[in-house]
């Protein structure tokens, strides 16, 4: 009890101490000094009309790979932890399989949502949506396929390579932005394309499916670990 | 409008917050973690919104001459977007560990998650 | 030239492609990632070459300029500070590949790159929002790295690092979220430039705690102590090495931010840094596992390093070789600390990390597995030099680094500040040291055991422990010995840089060190290197002889003449004996160095060096745990006690005492003296002399030169009336009498030899302590004519005992008797050493007694000679004790029949001193003339009314001729002795236990021995008086010590959520101290 009312009233201090940073906060009619360069240059910078993913992509690009790095270095880390875990037996009796409803409609949803997914990360620098997102929904397709027991478990030598050379790559271009353009990252070393087109904006388009491959197959693969408890067979 | 997104971000974190610090369950700890971190993101939405402010997404609806003008900033739309990929990949860690103690010592209670101490 | 974007791109690309590589080869990604990280280190050094030429390195991002886009900065201070991360990067990885083959695949590799990557990156950007993704790089890939390792523990630790990672990573976001908001930018210079616009008081407060927490202050650092605890000692090593290294770049990159908007926040960062550094050395004390010991040690150095980065005047130092390297690096002199303090703790925190590796238990608990590394010094002697490093014990980066904040703050006044490091330093030196001791002591001697006084049985000791176990191949040492070879070469060139400009004799010592261990690598014969050491000792003589005057000259003698001589005992054995040699010379080369410095740093430089030297020489002892760690601990106590009072400049009010006190301590003085018997007895026997008749001095020695430079102003009492008009010289007037006295009694109820003749030196050093408070003309040249003559009778006492033991393999004086006929000329010495020790003429122990208490008397202090000559008549009866029960009586039956004399070795230096003593006993003033002229620099003898002819000296009291006095006793000693000559042949033999074997033998038959338990009687009388309170209130010290230290370290609950809470605690309190309101 004791221990609850010192909670209770150190988080009332720190509520407390935060609460100033409430007041002032009214509505903005302008954005900041650094969201105005973008929002006036960004288009014409990178012939890119989704400037969110300009600020991803390129602008913050070193963010965004490092991003891809945490999510990386977290499946690896889960799938390290998980390789010591070996489930019962018995306890593998127990679980029941998958009802046929889900493993109908995983089958039948599987292709929607792998395409759906090759398409939000290929066309994120013209509407919403981009690498992740993309990645994020081709691994709840893989995820429904595993639920529904349609296939046993994804393939570990293939996520592995296609994480290893998708991330390798997107290293590949922001070197050859610093060595063909003006620096890390810079996607202007392939040509700015149409305004809109879906083969424009120069590398960025690449960079995003290269991070929805890589994420989507992390993910899979981070999946298959926790769904079958063994990690690498 | 605005002022009321800040509150609930706030609202959330304190939930998140109140969650880590009372719940004994190690899984509902690490909700609390999440939902810190949704209380977070509001937040940096938030921030980014001005009033009456559109999608910073060039199209027919915002040309380029108007985005100055009528958009949100994109920066914290960036920043939210890294911010819930990370969240995602420590909230998959926490919970891959968690199942490591659990399977060491079986209680989900971290009270007696304390083999390590003084 | 590689750029630093470069370095993230290729740490990103192995991170990606080993896992897959892998599946070309193991060997392949090996061979690549140490390669790779090679390259890496290569390119940190290449930056320090660039940016001495152009300035800071800056690489921007995506082909657009900063702000716009994100920029990496590498200036000075983070170009070395990579260097030094890169290089624990290197050795980590080749530590896990190379030793631990098995635990580090291509997903560890991997992920070590991923880390290796945050933490380039963190040190690197410049921008808010891109520290936190490297910090969460950083942490992520750090808790994937925890899971490889054995400690089923360390997903709980894991664990609760996530937590706390969680929350620090929650504040930073806000803070920097709002810190978007006031400024519209996330680029750290633009901020800054922008300083002054807004109260940013609340998104700084949330940012620097989200980098703090990182930093594991108190109290939110629990988690940290239980990751170091369970984790695999490498990834131990990685956090606390380069993580911690990183953070704190970051730190420094953030100051300007702070100092331009937030003074409240530095100052309760300060505060709390002092605190961490403070709380986490007490809790340290408590510590069971050696690893969680290492992990409370890292945490109090992140918190020493922060604490000396944010306090405002620690950069002002002027010293040297710190001048020479900030220019030479144009960094500031602050930075220039902090990287030597990164560096130190970086390199030999991680070698210490690593060797815990090959410690078969990790426990701290007694047990007789500690002792296998005794015999090993591949893992003892990088242990070793860790353990010196992190105690900031010269000559390592740390030394030179403390040295240069302590007397910064000194110039600044700074007292608190001095307290908190020094205080919070020797609770550091205690655990870390006993530590060391005890993974090295010998089975039987866990260094709890209180050392016998009375063993329980007659026996001879139990043959030593079989030597330790070896690490096999021995190659697998490699990392921690490069870590520390690189450290020992940073310090090297420190010390060369601070001393260069006239005190490059003061390297000497360190130079001797390495030449003498060379001799012992190469493994000549013993007799060769004592040869040299002899002369190595001479040339040292014949090359700083030009530098001696007077005073100098006198110790000079004694610490260099004296062990010269000496040194002829070690011959007396036959075994290599790797590593005394070493030391010794060291020591004495240092003891010799006290006599030529030229700065204060020169001074504390070279007796820090004797201190490390002669713990070296303790630790030898076969029983030598506790004696070692109390030695270790008072010399080191003492030194930060001289270190304050030269950091001050002798200015404040307490200075002098302090000093004083620094002194009286490392001379053994009543109250601090417990330490002394241990140390000179549990020596090995032929180091013990070298300690008790030389390294004895050098306190007396400081004493007098600070006494003779500083004057009257030694002990000011400068404004401060109440000091003011105490006498000091009052104060160690009784406590060197009281010295004597106590050991004098203290020595007449031992067992042990050894033990009898160690506190026998701390009442003679009391004699000299009384004399020299005399202050007078006599009284110095009493004191002086005292030390001298210690030297002479001690050393033959040692040296002839080291014989005896040698012979009879026992300390115990009951156990032996009868020597007289098998050693005869041990006997002589004996015997001559007494005479001269006792004060009976007609040796020179007559003229130091004369000399003390005409002096005393000219002083007035009838009591204080009262109690000296009680004192040695105290004397006199152990000394009768002692040659009797060994030499004389029958010899032991059954036990010592086959006994020969003492090797020629030994005796050759007993000749020696005995032919001095008889010269100075029958020349006098060949010995007083050059103390006489000694002391009139400071006490003209004129000024007092004494006068000297010859070797007689005229005083008020009347003359002493030496000469006559020789002559004179001689006649009286040579009647009794013909008569007994004549009276000889009718003595009847009785055989010895004759009485006890009539009846029943007795549950301790020694009891029956006349010989022991000599003095019972006096014991019932006087026995009160020696009581063991001193050891009673040290003890009591330590113990409430340990029990504050456990209380700190009962917050530490183990609770991840008790520890999350911590956190929430850490922020309020944070506030506060920041200056800030609810």
């Amino acid at each position: 009890m004791l221990k609850r009312i010192l909670l209770i009233v150190s988080m009332v201090l720190l509520a407390l101490i935060l609460l100033p940073l409430l007041e002032g906060l009214g509505e903005q009619t302008h954005v900041s000094s650094l969201a105005e360069y973008y929002l006036s240059s960004g288009a014409d910078d990178l012939n890119s009309p989704n400037l969110v993913t300009s600020v991803v992509v390129t602008y913050r690009g070193l963010d965004t790979l490092g991003e891809v790095t945490v999510l990386f270095a977290a499946a690896a880390g889960i799938m390290l932890a998980f390789k010591g875990l070996k489930m019962d037996e018995k306890e593998r009796e127990k679980t029941q399989g998958p009802s046929e409803l889900l493993a109908s409609g995983a089958s039948l949803l599987f292709p929607i949502l792998f395409i759906f997914g090759i398409y939000i990360f290929t066309h994120g620098h013209l509407s919403p949506g981009g690498g992740f997102q993309g990645g994020v929904v081709i691994a709840s397709a893989a995820l429904l396929l595993l639920l529904s027991g349609v296939i046993p478990g994804v393939s570990h030598l293939m996520t592995s390579l296609l994480e290893a050379l998708a991330g390798a790559s997107y290293v590949a271009i922001g070197l050859l932005g610093l060595y063909l353009a003006a620096g890390f990252l810079d996607p202007r070393f392939l040509p700015r394309g149409e305004w809109s087109g879906i083969f424009s904006a120069g590398a960025i388009p690449v960079i995003y499916s290269l991070v929805g491959i890589k994420v989507g197959s992390e993910l899979s693969a981070v999946l298959n670990a926790m769904i079958s408890k063994g990690g690498e067979k | 409008m605005t002022q009321l997104l800040y509150i609930l971000a706030f609202v959330v974190m304190a939930i998140g917050l109140w969650g880590i610090l009372s719940r004994r369950h190690l899984i509902r700890m690490i909700i609390g973690f999440s939902i810190l971190d949704t209380g977070i993101h509001i937040l940096l939405v938030a921030i980014g919104y001005r009033k009456g402010g559109t999608a910073p997404i060039l199209d027919e609806a915002l040309s380029k001459g108007e985005a100055l003008m009528n958009a949100v900033d994109p920066v914290p739309s960036a920043l939210v977007l890294t911010a819930i990929v990370i969240g995602l990949a420590v909230t998959a860690l926490m919970l891959s560990f968690a199942v490591r103690m659990v399977q060491n010592n079986p209680t989900m209670n971290a009270d007696e998650h304390k083999e390590l101490k003084w | 030239m590689v750029t630093p974007i470069v370095i993230i791109a290729a740490a990103l690309a192995m991170a990606f492609l080993l896992p897959v590589l892998e599946k070309a080869g193991k060997g392949l990604i090996k061979t690549l990632s140490l390669l790779v990280l090679a390259g890496f280190f290569a390119a940190s050094l290449s930056w320090v070459a660039q940016i001495l030429q152009t300035g800071a390195i800056i690489s921007q991002t995506a082909g657009f300029k900063a702000p716009v886009s994100i920029n990496l900065s590498v200036s000075m201070m983070e170009a070395t500070g990579l260097a030094v991360i890169y290089l624990v990067a290197l050795l980590s990885g080749a530590f896990q590949i190379f030793v631990k083959k098995a635990v580090w695949q291509g997903k560890e590799l991997s992920l070590y790159f991923a880390l290796i990557l945050g933490l380039s990156g963190l040190v690197m950007t410049r921008d808010l929002f891109n520290l936190f993704v490297f910090m969460e790089i950083t942490s992520i890939s750090l808790y994937g790295l925890l899971v490889s390792g054995r400690d089923e523990r360390r997903f709980e630790g894991g664990f609760k690092y996530m937590i706390a990672g969680g929350l620090s990573s929650a504040f930073y976001l806000i803070g920097v979220a709002f810190l978007y908001r006031e400024t519209g930018q996330l680029n750290l210079d633009i901020i800054v430039a922008q300083s002054g616009q807004a109260n940013l008081y609340l998104p700084l407060l949330l940012l620097t705690i989200g980098i703090l927490i990182e930093l594991k202050p108190f109290p939110a650092n629990g988690w940290a102590l239980d990751v170091y605890e369970s984790a695999d000692p490498g990834t131990g090593a990685v956090i606390s090495a380069m993580n911690t290294t990183a953070l704190i770049l970051v730190f420094m990159k953030l100051m300007p931010l702070l100092q331009a908007f937030g003074s409240g926040i530095v100052y309760a960062a300060l505060i709390i840094a002092g605190l961490t550094f403070f709380l986490a050395n007490l809790a340290g004390i408590r510590q069971t596992s050696g690893r969680r010991m290492l992990g409370y040690s890292s945490l109090a150095q992140t918190g020493l390093i922060l604490f000396v980065l944010l306090s405002p005047s620690a950069g002002l130092s002027e010293e040297r070789g710190l001048s020479i390297i900030a220019s030479m690096l144009r960094l500031d002199t602050i930075e220039v600390i902090a990287l030597a303090l990164l560096i130190n703790h970086a390199l030999a925190k991680s070698a210490l990390f690593w060797l815990t590796e090959f410690l078969k238990k990790d426990a701290l608990h007694k047990s007789s597995e500690e002792g296998d590394y005794r015999g090993n010094r591949g893992w003892l002697i990088p242990a070793g030099m860790a353990v010196l490093a992190l105690t900031a014990l010269p000559p390592f980066p740390g030394f030179w680094a403390k040295w240069a904040v302590i007397t910064s703050f000194g110039a600044a006044g700074n007292i608190g500040g001095i307290a908190v490091i020094l205080i919070g330093s020797l609770l550091e030196v205690y655990y870390l040291f006993r530590w060391f001791i005890r993974t090295q002591a010998h089975g039987e001697d866990g260094g709890d055991v209180i050392a016998p006084q009375v063993p329980e049985d007659f026996a001879p000791e139990a043959a030593p422990a079989p030597a330790g176990l070896t690490i096999k191949p021995a190659w697998q040492i490699f990392a921690p010995a490069l870590s520390i070879i690189i450290l020992t070469s940073l310090g090297l060139a420190w010390a060369f840089l601070s001393l260069s400009g006239g005190q490059e004799l003061l390297l000497l010592p360190l130079a001797a060190l390495a030449l003498y261990a060379l001799f012992d690598l190469i493994a000549l014969p013993f007799a060769v290197k004592n040869i040299l050491a002899m002369a190595g000792l001479g040339g040292y003589a014949y090359l700083i002889y030009g530098e001696l005057n007077n005073m100098t000259l006198i110790f000079g003698a004694v610490f260099i003449a004296g062990s010269l001589v000496q040194l002829f005992l070690l011959f007396n054995k036959r075994d290599k004996r790797s590593g005394l040699l070493p030391f010794l010379v060291m020591m004495i080369l240092s003891l010799g160095n006290l006599l030529v410095f030229k700065s204060s740093l020169g001074f504390f430089f070279s007796w820090e060096m004797m201190t490390v030297s002669s713990f070296f020489l303790v630790i030898r002892g076969r029983q030598a745990s506790r004696a070692s760690l109390r030695y270790i601990m008072f010399s080191l106590a003492g030194a930060f006690m001289i270190m304050y009072a030269l950091a001050d400049g002798f200015r404040g009010p307490l200075t002098g005492l302090v000093f004083a006190i620094g002194l009286l301590i490392k001379m053994g003085a009543i109250g601090f003296h417990i330490w002394l018997p241990g140390a000179y007895a549990e020596a090995e026997d032929e180091v013990s002399t070298f300690l008790s008749s030389v390294l004895s001095k050098a306190g007396l020695f400081i004493l007098f030169i600070t006494a003779g430079i500083y004057g009257q102003t030694f002990f000011p009492g400068a404004g401060n009336a109440f000091l003011a008009s105490i006498d000091i010289n009052a104060i160690l007037g009784w406590i060197g009498v009281i010295t004597a006295l106590a050991g004098a009694m203290m020595a007449l109820f031992q067992e042990d030899i050894k033990y009898t003749l160690a506190y026998s030196s701390m009442g003679q050093i009391g004699y000299m302590i009384l004399a020299f408070s005399i202050q007078s003309h006599l009284g110095w040249v009493t004191a002086l004519y005292l030390a001298v003559t210690h030297l002479l009778f001690k050393g033959l006492l040692f040296m002839a005992i080291a014989g005896v033991i040698m012979r009879t393999g026992t300390r115990l004086m009951y156990q032996m008797g009868g020597l007289i006929k098998k050693m005869p000329i041990s006997f002589i010495s004996v015997l001559l050493a007494i005479i001269a020790l006792s004060g009976v003429p007609p040796l020179t122990g007559f003229g130091g007694k004369w000399l003390l208490y005409s002096s005393l008397m000219e002083k007035g202090w009838y009591l204080h000679a009262g109690l000296a000559m009680f004192s040695s008549g105290v004397a006199f009866l152990y000394l009768f004790r002692l040659i009797h029960t060994i030499f004389l009586g029958q010899p032991k039956t059954g036990m010592f029949e086959n006994i020969k004399e003492a090797p020629i070795w030994g005796l050759i230096p007993q000749a020696i001193f005995m032919m001095v003593i008889m010269g100075f006993s029958m020349f006098p003033s060949l010995l007083i003339k050059p103390l006489q002229a000694a002391v009139e620099m400071v006490y003209p003898a004129a000024a007092e009314g004494v006068a000297w002819q010859g070797s007689t000296v005229l005083s008020s009291l009347g003359y002493w001729n030496g000469s006559a006095v020789m002559y004179v006793t001689m006649g009286v000693f040579l009647i009794p002795l013909a008569w007994l000559m004549i009276v000889n042949g009718r003595i009847q033999k009785v055989k010895q236990f004759n009485i006890v074997f009539a009846a029943e033998r007795p549950y301790k038959p020694e009891t029956t021995h006349y010989a022991y338990n000599f003095f019972s009687h006096y014991q019932k009388a006087l026995g009160f008086l020696v009581e063991v309170r001193a050891e009673r209130f040290w003890t009591m010290i330590r113990k409430s010590t340990d029990a504050l230290g456990g209380l700190v370290r009962r917050i530490y609950s183990g609770n991840a959520q008790t520890y999350a809470f911590h956190i929430i605690i850490f922020v309020i309190l944070f506030h506060l101290l920041a200056g800030g309101t609810f």
